[in-house]
């Protein structure tokens, strides 16, 4: 796999650089536009350059997956926390603790959505959780509640003594009108009902 | 590809496959853990090779001494160091008991807690 980066990483390098260097010289005028309009025609016109263009850029979208994966899987790797047991290490996803916490906030009553992100760092476990709230919940008393229960679910699941410093951040409260969207529906139910005089009549 | 052992009558070769079938069924038989999901590459590979468990990867090093890696989802509620310590103590057990090899290295990485709200 390392070979296959290094080949993918040099390859990408030549391309963006050819076309780096094409496009400057296009734009200092290094290259005329008869000049370029000749090598397009002929381009187009051969075979085998076109095969060549076919295979260079299939050969390109296949290097900017291989890309895309590297820099995801190295992404992935970054987020977990690790402790080693006598019979061997134990790695676990931050995103599988953010999907605890996600579902384990949803049960408190006063919650609409939450977003939760983890992140590992020297003095604990950093939680910030973003939420909607219902409009008639209490800030103060859910958001403490909030932090107690990530707080002891965390430390039960991990079984570990670490500091976990949870931090909330309220996006939005749902009111009524957000929820349902009927204010405007009930105010044209009320003009509806009005009794207009000649009502309905047109020439 | 093989772990090879020799005994009087010829060699024996156990292939990795076998020991990563005898690591899902451990994982399987485990309470609260299950094998992680695979993404949508594995699940479309998993079309031509059926039998392929992509949450385990079985390690054969120089000194020919084997590891494992499992990825698996533990449920809502289990004490992850009590429950992966469990895991690796079983994983290691039932290899050794059916295999006669003893593992180098155990290695849990959990993917996912499964349970809650939304189960």
């Amino acid at each position: 796999m390392r070979v296959m980066t290094h080949i993918a990483m040099f390859f990408y390098l030549a391309i963006i650089t050819f076309v780096a260097a094409l496009a400057i010289s296009f734009a200092i005028h290094r290259i005329q536009l008869e000049e370029l309009t000749y090598f397009l025609s002929i381009a187009y016109q051969s075979k085998n350059i076109c095969l060549a263009i076919i295979l260079i850029s299939v050969a390109a979208v296949f290097v900017g997956f291989l890309f895309s994966r590297i820099i995801l899987g190295v992404q992935q790797k970054e987020r977990t926390i690790a402790f080693e047991n006598p019979a061997g290490r134990v790695t676990i996803s931050l995103t599988a603790l953010e999907d605890m916490i996600k579902r384990t906030v949803l049960r408190v009553s006063d919650v609409k959505e939450v977003k939760a992100a983890i992140r590992a760092t020297k003095k604990g476990i950093d939680v910030a959780c973003r939420l909607v709230l219902k409009a008639e919940s209490n800030i103060p008393d859910t958001t403490s509640r909030i932090q107690d229960l990530i707080k002891s679910r965390i430390q039960e699941i991990l079984g570990l003594e670490e500091n976990v410093i949870v931090k909330i951040h309220i996006t939005k409260i749902m009111t009524q009108l957000d929820k349902d969207g009927s204010g405007a529906e009930s105010d044209r139910k009320d003009f509806s009902e009005l009794n207009v005089p000649f009502k309905g009549y047109r020439k | 590809m093989r772990e090879e052992q020799r005994i009087d009558y010829g060699s024996i070769h156990i292939h990795k496959r076998a020991l990563a079938d005898i690591v899902a069924s451990v994982i399987q038989e485990t309470e609260g853990m299950s094998l992680a999901a695979d993404n949508v590459g594995q699940r479309f590979l998993k079309t031509f090779i059926p039998q392929k468990h992509f949450a385990i990867h079985v390690s054969i090093d120089r000194d020919n001494e084997v590891s494992v890696e499992a990825r698996v989802c533990v449920r809502l509620g289990l004490n992850i160091p009590e429950a992966s310590r469990y895991l690796q103590e079983a994983i290691r057990e039932t290899v050794e008991k059916m295999t006669d090899i003893q593992l180098k290295d155990v290695h849990i990485n959990i993917q996912g807690i499964k349970g809650g709200v939304e189960e």
